[in-house]
């Protein structure tokens, strides 16, 4: 690879032409298949918010010639195969998440300018924490922390997405910014006490093991410790145990998890359904629209990797996963090049926050784990989360690129 | 630091290694198992992705076909009321009857491989289902519709190797327009919905003759010549057991059932198929056979003149004269001979071990008494009984004398024998032109 800062601009954005060009192939083919299938008397808009979509992503790459030929072109394939499930599943809103997908590129072009300039970052965490703070106190944002995982509205679904991709943004920033000065401990009691602050108001596990992951990988890659970073995984599981015996949410989930077949329409049902859809699909599925995903709740969201797993296959599950761990793989590979320590910070923490989301979605969905509420990122149709990950796709492809000036205390 | 972050990426990639073989363990190796779980609900909806098979008749005229019709399959009966019965109906609101419920699997494609794989929709292209070859013949089936009338009625026709020519019962229904119609056809005091053919259980009055004859005969009790007593005075008191199926003697038939004892009359109706499920491939009803070992005379009597809480269908009694006009091997109904798909046949009809019952001499017997009884040169019996409150005909007879080759059963609700007889001899008339 080339040192940073002397990195070719030119004639570097086509060696991804392979990548974009196959995941404009899933995403049109797949988009096809359920058009064919599902929606033969409509127009097929869906075909062109998926391709307006998908080329979107050559088109950043060749403003930003980052330099980097995988990480963007990957995130598209993640891209297409969301679409594709998206008009599936909730047909309605792929033109929204189609929106969302070109508005989070745009971000990523902001993200990639910025961070390529000398910025101090913790200025980044006021701003953010002003927001979180903001979306939770809208009308509606009370839901976010009042009344637990009883959501009334789309309203107040919207806001409980928004706050929650905050949260863990807001982690991630905090991380960033004061790890490297050595401030370890108190950020990991921080995020921690935040952690347990959403489980008792909200019950909302994944939210709050996504935060935890996010911090431990960033403090672990900053030199804190690993007795210290297996210490504090192990204290966030006793206040697991704790919270199956103090918040019904989460015991009703764990019991459902523990044995879904004993209450296969009670507790058990989302599980029982989503293993009924894997088994469905076999090694190569039935095909985009040929399957019954629908009968999985949260499959469009939570349980994403299950309509994966019923029209796509087992084969289609390999290679989505394999997709995340070449993204997983290559964020940590632009830490590893970055000059810069918070871009380095920045880049291995949006490799846990997207790794640590696909792994606990995806072990939900299967049963490994108990199933949360995290999104698939990049997959599930949740528009915000799509926009948040494509901002931060653009920090990561500017990490090898930013100069190695060290703006502490220069904001 | 280049160390933390490689084992950062391991760490992530080692979890996601997991996950995939998790998710490849219930997907493939456990998968079967959870896809059949009876609790899965892909495989009722799958149905409805299924293009259903066609029924046809033995020269593969449709009797029933799935067609497109403004964005949604319709189930289409071409011969509507006159296939109501052993076609059946579709419906997702009333169910199935007939051959559609009983060649369910096969309609659906489920016969290919019994399994939720061959159900499943490949992308883009709906399966289809195969198509069922009866046994039945839509000219034959639509002279017996007609030959019966505005009567209700049942007529049925075997041919000797089992494969049921036609099977009508009237009155029908329009099964194109079930579910409009439905409160209507289920109260009705004629019920119509009924197959009288298959499932109308009458007692079988002087018919039952051929069986008790048959028993007669093979226990060596009496032989063609032997005198017997009809009752009755002067010269048409003593007759010959050839003559005992006529009508006029059926006290001395009374006396024969009671002479051979219940153990051994109940053995032979069951042997012929009496008291059993007639058909071997279409729901029908199995009718009564009274328990008759030490049962007293009075019984025998009743049982032995055909009534006596003995209940049968037409088919049984088809069956029972199709059993003797093949000298003496049973004769069990189909109704499919054939399962087509797309690229020839798939099943046939299992060719079942013939199984005698009779001696052939003592068929042979049974058949020239049935000649003597017989109309219009037809070897039969026919007789009137009562059930409920009203009279029914029977007529039960071999499709001619010369070269035995299909049985008939006909059964008129609230009309004499002759009534019976004359549809019969229409429908045998139609019949033997039809399998030549």
């Amino acid at each position: 690879m080339h040192p940073a800062g002397t990195l070719p601009t030119k004639g570097v954005w086509w060696r991804g032409a392979e990548l974009y060009a196959l995941a404009l192939a899933v995403g049109l083919a797949g988009a096809a298949l359920v058009h064919a299938n599902k929606h033969p008397q409509d127009p097929p808009l869906a075909l062109l918010y998926v391709a307006a979509a998908l080329l979107a992503f050559p088109a950043v790459d060749r403003v930003l010639q980052a330099g980097e030929s995988v990480l963007l072109p990957v995130t598209a394939l993640l891209v297409a195969v969301g679409l594709v499930t998206t008009y599936r599943l909730q047909p309605h809103l792929v033109a929204y998440q189609a929106a969302w997908v070109c508005g989070g590129l745009a971000l990523s072009v902001a993200s990639f300018r910025l961070a390529c300039r000398p910025v101090n970052p913790q200025r980044l965490v006021t701003p953010l924490a002003a927001l979180l703070v903001t979306v939770s106190l809208f009308p509606w944002g009370w839901a976010w922390v009042g009344r637990g995982l009883v959501i009334r509205t789309p309203a107040e679904a919207a806001v409980v997405d928004v706050a929650s991709e905050l949260a863990k943004l807001l982690a991630l920033a905090l991380g960033v910014a004061e790890l490297p000065r050595e401030k370890v401990r108190g950020y990991v009691a921080a995020a921690w006490a935040a952690a347990a602050t959403l489980w008792l108001l909200r019950g909302d596990v994944g939210t709050a093991a996504v935060m935890v992951w996010v911090v431990l990988a960033l403090a672990y890659c900053a030199g804190a410790p690993l007795r210290s970073v297996v210490a504090a995984a192990g204290g966030f599981l006793v206040m697991g145990v704790l919270a199956y015996f103090t918040i019904p949410q989460v015991a009703e989930r764990l019991r459902g998890w523990v044995n879904p077949w004993a209450d296969r329409l009670g507790v058990g049902y989302p599980l029982v359904q989503s293993l009924f859809a894997m088994a469905a699909g076999g090694l190569i599925g039935a095909g985009p629209g040929a399957g019954y995903p629908e009968l999985v709740p949260q499959s469009h969201a939570g349980f994403v990797l299950a309509a994966v797993a019923e029209e796509w296959g087992f084969s289609g599950v390999v290679a989505l996963v394999a997709a995340y761990a070449v993204w997983t793989g290559r964020a940590v590979r632009a830490a590893g090049q970055a000059k810069v320590p918070w871009l380095r910070l920045l880049a291995a923490g949006a490799a846990a926050l997207v790794g640590s989301q696909a792994f606990l979605a995806a072990a939900g969905a299967a049963a490994l784990l108990p199933p949360t509420d995290v999104a698939m990122p990049f997959v599930s149709a949740r528009g915000v989360s799509a926009a948040v990950h494509l901002a931060l796709v653009g920090a990561v492809l500017a990490a090898p690129r930013a100069r190695g000036e060290l703006p502490w205390g220069t904001g | 630091m280049g160390d933390r972050l490689r084992s950062l990426a391991a760490l992530h990639i080692g979890l996601f290694a997991v996950v995939a073989a998790w998710v490849g363990y219930w997907q493939v190796v456990r998968g079967p198992d959870v896809a059949h779980h009876p609790e899965n609900p892909r495989l009722l909806l799958a149905e409805d992705r299924v293009q259903r098979g066609r029924i046809l008749d033995r020269r593969l005229e449709i009797l029933a076909h799935s067609v497109r019709r403004g964005g949604r399959t319709v189930r289409v009966y071409p011969k509507k009321e006159v296939f109501a019965h052993p076609v059946g109906y579709r419906s997702l609101l009333l169910g199935k009857a007939g051959l559609e419920a009983s060649a369910d699997a096969e309609l659906v494609g489920m016969a290919e491989a019994e399994s939720w794989p061959a159900l499943r929709p490949r992308a883009g292209r709906p399966r289809r289902g195969l198509d069922v070859v009866t046994t039945l013949d839509a000219r034959l089936q639509r002279e017996a519709w007609l030959a019966l009338g505005p009567r209700a009625g049942a007529v049925v026709v075997v041919e000797l190797s089992g494969g049921v020519l036609a099977s009508a019962s009237r009155p029908g229904f329009d099964p194109n327009h079930l579910e409009e119609r439905w409160a209507e056809l289920r109260w009705s005091p004629s019920s119509p919905l009924v197959d009288r053919a298959l499932s109308g259980l009458y007692p079988p009055g002087r018919p039952f003759g051929i069986v008790v004859l048959s028993a007669a005969l093979s226990r060596g009790l009496v032989n063609l010549h032997s005198p017997v007593d009809c009752g009755g005075a002067g010269s048409q008191r003593i007759r010959l057991v050839r003559d005992i199926l006529t009508g006029d003697c059926d006290r001395a038939l009374v006396q024969l059932g009671v002479a051979l004892g219940g153990r051994v009359l109940r053995e032979v109706a069951e042997a012929v198929g009496l008291g059993q499920l007639p058909a071997t491939d279409v729901p029908a009803a199995a009718g009564a056979l009274p328990e008759l070992d030490g049962r007293d005379r009075d019984v025998l009597a009743r049982v032995a003149s055909g009534d006596g809480g003995m209940l049968v269908s037409p088919l049984h009694m088809a069956a029972v004269a199709a059993t003797v006009a093949r000298g003496g091997e049973r004769v069990s109904p189909y109704f499919v001979q054939a399962v087509r798909g797309e690229l020839g046949i798939v099943d046939r009809a299992p060719v079942r071990p013939a199984t005698r019952i009779l001696a052939p001499e003592v068929a042979q017997a049974v058949v020239e008494a049935m000649k003597v009884s017989g109309k219009g040169g037809m070897p039969a019996v026919t007789g009137v009984v009562r059930a409920g409150r009203r009279s029914v005909g029977w007529f039960v007879g071999i499709g001619s004398a010369q070269q035995p080759r299909l049985a008939v059963a006909v059964l008129v609700e609230g009309a004499r024998e002759e009534v019976a007889a004359a549809v019969a001899q229409k429908v045998v008339e139609a019949a033997l032109r039809v399998i030549r």
